[in-house]
């Protein structure tokens, strides 16, 4: 009777794949055999050609380099990166990041780079060959590389060069900028022989976000068990809206280029002690664009520039039963917040997914005071319109948006609400904007009626002349309007009549209307 | 290691050593590329004097190793793509064929390579372990795993021992 472990064997000796059947499998492993060599000549020989040729240090540098054969010297004094166009390698590279690294020997440095070609380097937005290389010994020309590096659609940089495992070599973290933040892959390295090979969880890149966004944050830190083994951490920190923060740490061991994840828990804290991104990862700094993410003015929701003085409502504005987040803010313009009133646009973005990035926007013209006011169903299909305060003194300003609803063929984000048929209030085609409150001459009111069911928006205004001397009467406008399922508040009924200053208004606009309080 | 030597490897070595990287990464492109690579680098090492014990094992773990890297499972896959065969062509699986490659692609990774170099290239706990560069507790531990998941996952023929046949060695 078998076994089972030799029923195993039997059964895998059965699944197993078997090579492609080639007849030249020699030649290939030879051809192979000599590239790698002369990849290594070749650049050799470029780092005399290109670097260090025509200069007194070169010959002693190219001396150097020529007797050292595969065993890395590594320089006892740090020395900063040679500015050179190639790194030694054979072809040229652009958008170079360096970092300095810490070896068993001394300093050597990261770079990540773009492989150029004839007609320069790829443009932005272009894919093109980036990967990442060690220099251990100091003299400006890379040792190992390992690429092409994952995902560099805007940019990938050296990030940090932490020794997170605590063995006296540094890791190499390099990031990649996305849309919400930068995912950083780690990087393990030796230097004799100089190698460089991505750290791997479950057969996998090591990979984690560095973000911080409307919604949560992530980051990364390195600890020490009870028995003072090191450990790394990655968290995420879901932002509770207020003060509170639940956090998710997971806990890995990373050993050579392998990560095992060893536990995760989950706590509550306050925002001010969660973990967030900060300006340096396991005690080292960080380097390139993501240094700044700590520090940068407003808030990340995804629109390339952050967003100030923000506010934000939640409810579904598109009907899939789901809420949604629209955040209002004034985009960062020269890496500050413009001042509230200046004359940046205000921006309304929509968040459909949770994610806390923008799925959609929509610039708000002429918004002083520009806020999130109130989420409000005026056409009763289930879907939220969005009404936002534009300006705000003693008379305040609304215009309403909705967004467009989930299936629909409109692209997702949100659109002012117009008004047709129009009225003499509400001149046809014109986004609807209303007044509530009142100063010298003016006052303005809305009510609801029929609410929720079938919404109809009363909107009341006066005006008196206030030149010369009092006035016995007042101009008096009203409208009403009900949204319809198209997008636009239709004028229902309208009335424009004189009335004395001393009437009783039509109606009485205080308290709350459509189930909001429009005096806050 | 001579050309002989290798042309000896690649007939008898070769195919074994590619189908165990294949069993664990579930890619046969990626298994014939790292095992050619380890090839290349254990010819390098002998070439610069240095003696390589067992060839076949140090060739499997190298080659283990380099099938880690995402990065070169991606640009194999890559360049790999232009080749892959035609539907009509690929081997028709057994059912059990395919249920072995589920069950396997199911463990995490250390697992499924202590799986594969015990159930498959037959080498002991003891070679495992120094391939692997862990101590020999651990690859009990995980091969302990590795085989109450398999026992659960693959159904056994009938007749089949539900023990292991003696102490892992």
């Amino acid at each position: 009777m078998p076994t089972v472990d030799e029923e195993f064997k039997e059964r895998f000796g059965l699944a197993v794949q078997r090579p492609t059947e080639r007849n030249d499998l020699l030649e290939a492993i030879e051809r192979r055999k000599r590239r790698r060599a002369s990849t290594r000549k070749v650049g050799t020989i470029a780092v005399v050609g290109l670097v260090l040729v025509g200069t007194v240090g070169g010959f002693l540098a190219l001396d150097r380099t020529f007797q050292r054969g595969t065993e890395p010297q590594v320089s006892q004094t740090p020395a900063p990166p040679a500015i050179v166009d190639n790194l030694g390698l054979p072809f040229p590279v652009c958008r170079v990041s360096s970092m300095p690294l810490t070896t068993t020997g001394g300093i050597g440095h990261a770079y990540v780079f773009t492989k150029a070609s004839t007609p320069g380097c790829p443009k932005e937005g272009e894919a093109g060959f980036v990967s990442v290389g060690i220099d251990v010994t100091g003299d400006g020309v890379l040792d190992a590389t390992s690429g092409p590096l994952p995902d560099c659609f805007i940019q990938c940089e050296a990030f940090a060069a932490p020794d997170v495992n605590m063995d006296g070599v540094s890791e190499v973290a390099v990031s990649s900028e996305g849309a919400d933040g930068y995912g950083v892959s780690l990087y393990a390295l030796t230097t004799s022989p100089p190698s460089i090979e991505p750290i791997v969880f479950d057969g996998e890149p090591f990979q984690f976000p560095w973000v911080d966004v409307a919604t949560h944050a992530t980051s990364a830190g390195c600890q020490t068990d009870d028995i003072f083994n090191p450990r790394f951490e990655l968290d995420w920190t879901e932002k509770g809206g207020s003060l509170a923060a639940l956090v998710t740490q997971q806990t890995f061991e990373i050993d050579g280029t392998v990560a095992t994840k060893l536990g995760e828990r989950e706590y509550r804290t306050i925002m001010d002690e969660a973990p967030m991104p900060g300006t340096t990862l396991c005690g080292v700094p960080i380097y390139g664009s993501a240094a700044d993410l700590a520090v940068r003015p407003g808030l990340n929701v995804g629109l390339g520039a952050n967003l100030c003085h923000v506010s934000r409502t939640v409810a579904d504005f598109n009907g899939d039963g789901v809420d949604d987040t629209v955040y209002v803010g004034s985009p960062v313009r020269d890496r500050v917040c413009p001042p509230q009133g200046s004359d940046v646009p205000a921006i309304a973005a929509i968040d459909y997914d949770g994610d806390g990035l923008a799925d959609g926007q929509q610039p708000l013209p002429n918004c002083i005071y520009c806020r999130t006011f109130a989420a409000i169903d005026f056409n009763a299909d289930g879907a939220s319109e969005l009404v936002i305060l534009l300006q705000a003194s003693s008379v305040l300003q609304f215009a309403v948006y909705e967004s467009s609803l989930a299936g629909s063929e409109r692209s997702p984000g949100l659109y002012p609400v117009f008004v047709h048929p129009g009225s003499e209030q509400f001149p046809e085609g014109d986004p609807l904007r209303f007044f509530v409150g009142g100063d010298e001459g003016f006052s303005g009111a809305i009510k609801c009626e029929n609410f929720p069911d079938h919404p109809v928006l009363v909107v009341w205004a006066s005006d008196a002349p206030v030149d010369g001397g009092p006035s016995a009467m007042r101009d008096v406008v009203m409208t009403k309007l009900t949204m319809g399922s198209g997008g636009a508040f239709a004028a229902v009924d309208a009335l424009h009549q004189q009335q004395p200053v001393g009437d009783p208004p039509l109606f009485d606009g205080s308290g709350e209307a459509c189930g909001v309080d429009w005096y806050p | 290691m001579d050309e002989t030597e290798i042309r000896l490897f690649l007939r008898d070595g070769y195919p074994r050593l590619v189908g165990a990287v294949a069993l664990v990464t579930g890619d046969l492109p990626t298994a014939e590329d790292a095992v050619q690579e380890a090839i290349v680098r254990a010819w390098e090492r002998t070439d610069r004097g240095e003696h390589i014990a067992a060839l076949d094992r140090w060739v499997a773990a190298v080659a283990m190793n380099l099938s880690r890297s995402g990065l070169r499972h991606l640009r194999v896959e890559r360049l790999a793509r232009p080749r892959i065969v035609a539907p009509a062509t690929i081997d028709a699986l057994s059912d059990d064929a395919m249920d072995v490659r589920r069950a396997l692609a199911a463990l995490p990774r250390r697992q499924r390579e202590v799986a594969v170099l015990r159930f498959y290239l037959d080498l002991s706990t003891r070679e495992i372990a120094d391939a692997m560069r862990t101590s020999e507790g651990t690859v009990k531990s995980q091969l302990s795993k590795a085989r109450a998941h398999l026992v659960a996952a693959l159904t056994p023929r009938d007749g089949a021992d539900e023990e292991p046949s003696h102490a892992d060695r």
